[in-house]
């Protein structure tokens, strides 16, 4: 009786993971395949080490990059910004916070994690933009360092969560024999728990950059879109701002369409590498 | 005195960083709420987007349908296939190395920004394969984005049932196909959906993915998988980006958050629900 | 008569070799105890007799003869089913006490009620836990004591009508009045089930087997009836196991 259908839901499995395997390492080659014709026409070093981008010039005007480094200056200012925040929060609530009001606050912070990106842009051009300009007198609130605020505010609940796990449990392990020391709970965080989840805090780190340089909608709407030397009080670009907003401008099969997909390539490239280092670092939080 | 004064600024440290956040989400929550409330209403939520420029007046109904359906198509597509790939992984999978090599592969597709799924699906689905800037298109691309997501929560809990349990099945001449409907994915099932409708939650907020392949600024209720939709954060974006209306903008933010709080509660509502025992 | 006949019998882990060639008939209808110390390889030989060797990462050499025919012949779900194994930590499924019972049968096509009733009645019966339990037979299994989670396993393992039943120190996490409940009824079991217990616990050995196996480091060392092997061991080894415990 389950002879038959036994057989048949296996092959079923079997069919349906190699479908998705094929989908995507198809979808990883499609995008592979795309930016490779463009570097037929342009040299890699050339498209990653040239400073202009205008789709409407020649093909040697197609380089980014301004836009490479507006894409890490924007998130390099985002973890600066939340690491300390985040770290020390999640030390909070790995020391002084128990309980139901722990489930409390984690579920608080969640909410951050799901507010779409659109939301956050949107907020971002109404309230920061905008108290740049009136507040700061900056001729444009558009700036490289209000993408980074935001970006911040979106990327804490990885950060939170991904230390917090850890440290709780670290906590956990040496509470009991610290208290019979008799020694704070604050020097016991500081001197043990802190140092102890270094890696932790390392793997939430590059776990931000990635979800930072990957963002599309909030960076777009608050950076001003200029693909030039990015500064932090100026406007910039980032490579998924770039692809958004001039995708739908670009003829496919053109040069500047395939120019897009080599600027992709090349932020996954990037985030590939942080993700390989993210996936080594757990692995080796496992082993611990 | 020095120890005294670092462990205060140490205090100070935890107590100032988890009052930002804390302050942060209030305000976030608090100026979406506020300003959405004031110009929130039944015939928002009801009629279609009118004036000039269109969506300065009228509503966003067929915005909340078409970003129901394409939440829905999404998790469709995505759960049915990262469930089989969880279950072949933690069930079938016999060698360690086809294992790594489907963790690095999904790891790898986790890594791809939303954006560039997006740039896939517009290439790929709607020029080559002419699927057209569609329902269909739009919702495959964001369900290729949350696979990675409903893959790596399903397969850890495959992967946390208790292996003593399993073997018990086993011993008792039982096939896997077997334990895994009857044993392990009753238990399992409740953090599963979980997992799908978070899922659904991030595929319904996005609005990278779906700019290029199938959201527009105004189309009516979809009749087909071929038609093009609107959607919640595409015509956020265009509200805002356009300058057509801040009102409208606030209003529609607050329907977006509301719909995407609701599928998050339900999932953090599975998660904590009691596994019952079923008889 | 015997039911089982172990001819060299070999167990690796990779390159590990746990069992060095076992030879040993099993009795039907008797119990046979296995001893000796940890790591010696009692629970490999029962996980190579259930076929389970397999899915714990392990292989099997040599030869064994099931009821007259070649044991790796046989399809291994059937070889499950005609050879039910007890863990020794008890592992009852997160259902219900009836759907505990049902599982297996169920499996094996057993659709009406009246009849999946009676199973679970009997088996309970025979498992000396339906007076404990017959109240709400619905409750989840997990709510259970130790003692009778365990006793709901064999329960569990009978339902699919073995002809022999393995136990791994089934008794090593109880005490001793669950022990005593369990003794009883595997004397029961006797009559009907050939019963292979592997124990720690040589008073256990004793007072229940028929005939005893003494292993050390993969070897089976002697073999003989219980009450020769605790009076009159004949190798220097076992009567230093035996004398250890004891002295």
């Amino acid at each position: 009786m389950y002879r038959v259908f036994d057989r048949v839901f296996t092959q079923l499995v079997k069919i349906l993971t190699i479908c998705s395997l094929l989908t995507l390492v198809f979808v990883i080659i499609f995008i592979f395949k795309e930016s490779v014709v463009f570097f037929k026409a342009v040299p890699v070093l050339r498209f990653i080490s040239g400073r202009s981008w205008n789709p409407l010039l020649a093909a040697d005007n197609l380089s980014i990059l301004n836009i490479i480094l507006g894409t890490l200056y924007v998130s390099l200012v985002a973890i600066v910004l939340a690491l300390p925040i985040g770290v020390g929060s999640a030390l909070l609530l790995a020391g002084y916070v128990k309980g139901q009001l722990r489930v409390v606050i984690r579920g608080i912070i969640d909410v951050l994690a799901g507010i779409p990106s659109v939301v956050y842009g949107f907020i971002g051009l109404l309230v920061l933009v905008k108290f740049f300009e009136t507040t700061l007198g900056l001729s444009s609130g558009e700036s490289v360092l209000a993408g980074g605020i935001l970006l911040a505010v979106m990327v804490l609940p990885y950060i939170i969560s991904t230390c917090h796990e850890s440290m709780e449990k670290i906590y956990r392990e040496h509470a009991p024999s610290s208290q019979a020391l008799g020694v704070s709970r604050s020097y016991l965080l500081r001197k043990i728990i802190l140092p102890e989840s270094r890696r932790s805090i390392l793997a939430a780190t590059v776990l931000a950059l990635g979800r930072a340089m990957g963002e599309t909608m909030a960076v777009m709407m608050v950076i001003g879109n200029a693909p030039i030397p990015p500064r932090l009080f100026g406007k910039c670009q980032t490579i998924p701002s770039l692809i958004a907003l001039e995708m739908g401008m670009a003829e496919v099969g053109s040069l500047h369409y395939h120019a897009l997909f080599a600027s992709g390539l090349v932020l996954m490239l990037m985030l590939l590498v942080i993700n390989l280092i993210l996936y080594f670092l757990k692995k080796n939080i496992l082993l611990q | 005195m020095k120890k005294v004064r670092d462990n205060f600024l140490f205090r100070m440290w935890l107590m100032l960083s988890a009052l930002i956040v804390l302050a942060l989400v209030g305000f976030i929550i608090g100026y979406i709420v506020l300003n959405g409330m004031k110009s929130i209403s039944l015939d928002f939520l009801l009629s279609h987007p009118k004036g000039i420029p269109l969506g300065a007046e009228g509503g966003i109904l067929p915005a909340i349908v078409g970003s129901l359906l394409l939440t829905l198509i999404a998790c469709a597509s995505a759960s049915v296939l990262a469930l089989a790939t969880a279950v072949y992984v933690s069930f079938y999978c016999q060698s360690r190395q086809l294992e790594t090599v489907v963790h690095v592969i999904v790891q790898c597709m986790a890594g791809v920004p939303s954006i560039v799924v997006g740039l896939f699906g517009y290439t790929f689905l709607v020029a080559k394969l002419n699927l057209g800037r569609s329902l269909l298109s739009a919702g495959l691309t964001l369900g290729v984005m949350i696979f990675p997501f409903i893959e790596v929560r399903a397969e850890k809990s495959l992967r946390e049932f208790n292996r003593a349990i399993l073997q018990s099945s086993y011993a008792l001449g039982v096939s896997k196909v077997y334990t895994l409907l009857k044993l392990v994915l009753p238990q399992c099932k409740a953090d599963i959906v979980a997992a799908v409708t978070l899922a659904g939650g991030f595929a319904m907020g996005a609005a990278a993915p779906i700019i290029l392949t199938g959201a527009v600024i105004f189309a009516p209720i979809p009749r087909s998988l071929s038609s093009p939709v609107m959607a919640l954060p595409f015509h956020l974006y265009i509200l805002t980006g356009e300058g057509i209306s801040l009102e409208k903008a606030y209003a529609t933010a607050l329907v977006l958050m509301v719909l995407i709080f609701a599928i998050n509660i339900v999932s953090i509502a599975l998660t904590f629900r009691r596994k019952e025992v079923g008889r | 008569m015997n039911i089982l006949e172990l001819i060299s019998l070999k167990a690796y882990y990779g390159n590990k070799q746990v069992l060095h060639g076992i030879d040993m008939v099993i009795r039907k209808n008797a119990i046979t105890a296995v001893i000796g110390p940890s790591g010696c390889g009692k629970s490999t030989l029962l996980l190579t007799l259930n076929r389970m060797l397999e899915e714990c990462g392990g292989r099997a050499e040599g030869e064994i003869i099931f009821d007259g025919k070649d044991f790796f012949a046989y399809p291994k779900e059937e070889v499950r089913k005609r050879i039910g194994i007890v863990f020794q930590k008890p592992t009852p499924f997160p259902l219900s006490i009836y759907r505990n019972l049902t599982y297996a049968p169920i499996y094996y096509g057993v659709r009406d009620k009246k009849r999946l009733k009676q199973i679970v009645e009997s088996k309970l019966k025979v498992a000396g836990l339906y007076e404990e339990v017959q109240s709400d037979l619905h409750q989840s299994a997990l709510q259970l004591s130790g003692g009778q989670q365990q006793r709901l396993c064999i329960a569990r393992a009978l339902t699919v009508e073995p002809e022999i039943l393995l136990l791994d120190e089934p008794c090593s996490a109880l005490d001793i009045k669950n022990t005593a409940n369990i003794e009883q009824m595997l004397l029961r079991l006797a009559r009907d089930y050939t019963i292979v217990i592997v124990t720690h616990n040589l008073a256990q050995a004793k007072r229940i087997s028929d005939y005893t196996a003494f292993l050390l480091d993969g070897e089976l060392v002697e073999y003989d009836e219980t009450a020769k092997i605790f009076s009159r061991p004949e190798d220097q080894r076992t009567r230093e196991y035996i004398e250890g415990i004891y002295g």
